[in-house]
């Protein structure tokens, strides 16, 4: 609200002039302003008092204030002015658990000062130290007696003689060692087993997770399997027949056998052995062919072998799935390098046109990796 | 400075009587509170601004007597004193 606002709504409620009121209004700012910086308290009439209060850090800084007359007060606050304070209830303190309260009796103060009355200590006495000085005078020193320390004999050899004195038994140490593990009781002790129990665990787990890490014993994770090394029969290049550079499927160098073939007859869902292993470099020993046991009698002069086995178990296995499959198999032994080899052969042919008819046949049966060889 | 001491101070300074000016000096009062009660905020050149305030009811306890009473709410005014105002009422003499 604008100064001139006030003036004109002074004026018209027909009190002065507005040179009067104007007049009064401004010597009412002046003096307002020179009594606030004298630190007097102005009255303004039905509105309220205007002073100031010291403030800040230092007490230096005056802040100007206004108190609401208390009419003015009451109008502002017309809206809750019949309300009063009501008490809803009553705060009781409940003593917990080692609140230790006053009870009585001896007072923990002087009972010369009387509670609740404000104690001043007389500065002004005059207070002589003739009772102490006294007293000091008077006291006689208590000299306490010194320790006998008595020291230990050193000297062995005259305890050995018997002529010394006798040794000194060990006083008993006042500081006594904490008690170990084991020592301490059942009642002192309550935490050791269990803290044994949770050690024996730990060690346990770290052990199991240590082997199946190293794979000693599978609990978890990737089975790796065990590799299993099968040495090829070799085959001195003398021994091979020359008709097996006309065979279907020759082996790969010529020099050795096919260890595992793949035999799935029917619908190839048995899987026999795969071969394994590199050729053998070094020189093939002299072949002594052996007579062949289980051979069938038929005339012919070709034959086609499957694979060449070192067990004897695994090849009549093999030779009886492959009869179960239809074919003339049979296992014949021969000793190559000193060792025994089991070969394991399907019919014998006359001509070399049906020993790849049975091939191409054995293929369709899911047989691969046999070739042609010549019955010696 | 009370009433009448500032009265009479205006009265001899501005030369009209002393009835003249407390009608004034009343109905310059009056017409604040007019327009505080009415807009609820007054603000006056160069003194201060007026601001009718609300403060809600609030819970107290009475320490020496362990009540629980209720504070109910209240409107009061609040003066925010101008910078001229400080500045004035802290300049040396």
């Amino acid at each position: 609200m604008n100064r001139s606002d006030i003036l004109k709504k002074c004026v018209d409620r027909g009190v002065a002039g507005e040179t009067e009121v104007g007049a009064v209004s401004h010597l009412f700012y002046v003096y307002l302003l020179s009594a606030l910086q004298r630190g007097q308290r102005v009255e303004v009439p039905n509105f309220g008092t205007f002073g100031t209060r010291v403030a800040g850090v230092k007490r230096t800084r005056k802040i100007p204030y206004f108190e609401p007359e208390q009419e003015l007060a009451r109008k502002v606050n017309q809206r809750f002015e019949n309300l009063r304070s009501l008490v809803t209830g009553k705060y009781v303190l409940t003593p917990q658990a080692g609140d230790t309260e006053y009870r009585g009796g001896e007072p923990p103060y002087d009972g010369a000062v009387e509670r609740g009355k404000e104690f001043i200590f007389d500065t002004s006495r005059d207070v002589s130290v003739d009772e102490f000085e006294r007293a000091a005078s008077t006291r006689t020193e208590v000299t306490q007696p010194e320790e006998e320390h008595v020291m230990p004999r050193l000297n062995l050899r005259d305890e050995e003689e018997g002529t010394g004195v006798p040794p000194i038994p060990p006083e008993e140490s006042p500081i006594t060692p904490p008690p170990t593990l084991r020592e301490v009781g059942p009642d002192g002790g309550s935490k050791a087993p269990w803290l044994a129990i949770v050690v024996i665990l730990l060690v346990l787990g770290a052990t199991v997770v240590s082997l199946n890490y190293f794979h000693v014993i599978h609990l978890w994770g990737k089975k790796v399997p065990k590799v299993v090394e099968q040495i090829p029969e070799a085959v001195p290049p003398e021994q091979t027949p020359p008709l097996t550079e006309q065979a279907t499927t020759p082996p790969s160098t010529g020099t050795e056998e096919t260890p595992l073939p793949t035999v799935t007859p029917g619908k190839g869902k048995e899987t026999a052995a795969q071969p394994t292993g590199k050729p053998a470099t070094k020189a093939p020993p002299s072949v002594e062919a052996p007579p062949a046991t289980s051979a069938p009698s038929g005339a012919g002069r070709y034959t086609v072998q499957v694979s060449s086995w070192k067990s004897m178990g695994k090849a009549k296995r093999l030779a009886q799935e492959l009869s179960s499959a239809g074919f003339d198999a049979y296992v014949v032994d021969a000793t190559v390098g000193g060792e025994v080899w089991h070969r394991v052969r399907v019919g014998r042919f006359g001509s070399m046109d049906e020993a790849r008819g049975a091939i191409v046949k054995m293929q369709g049966q899911g047989v691969d990796g046999v070739w042609i060889t010549t019955l010696e | 400075m009370s009433q009448d001491e500032l009265i009479n101070m205006i009265s001899e300074r501005a030369g009209i009587s002393k009835q003249t000016v407390r009608d004034i000096i009343q109905t310059i009062g009056e017409v604040w509170t007019e327009e505080l009660l009415l807009a609820g905020e007054l603000e006056l050149d160069n003194i201060g601004d007026f601001l009718v305030d609300h403060r809600p009811g609030r819970k107290g306890i009475n320490t020496e007597t362990h009540e629980i009473f209720i504070i109910p709410p209240k409107d009061y005014l609040l003066f925010t004193p101008s910078r001229d105002l400080i500045n004035w009422s802290n300049k040396a003499q």
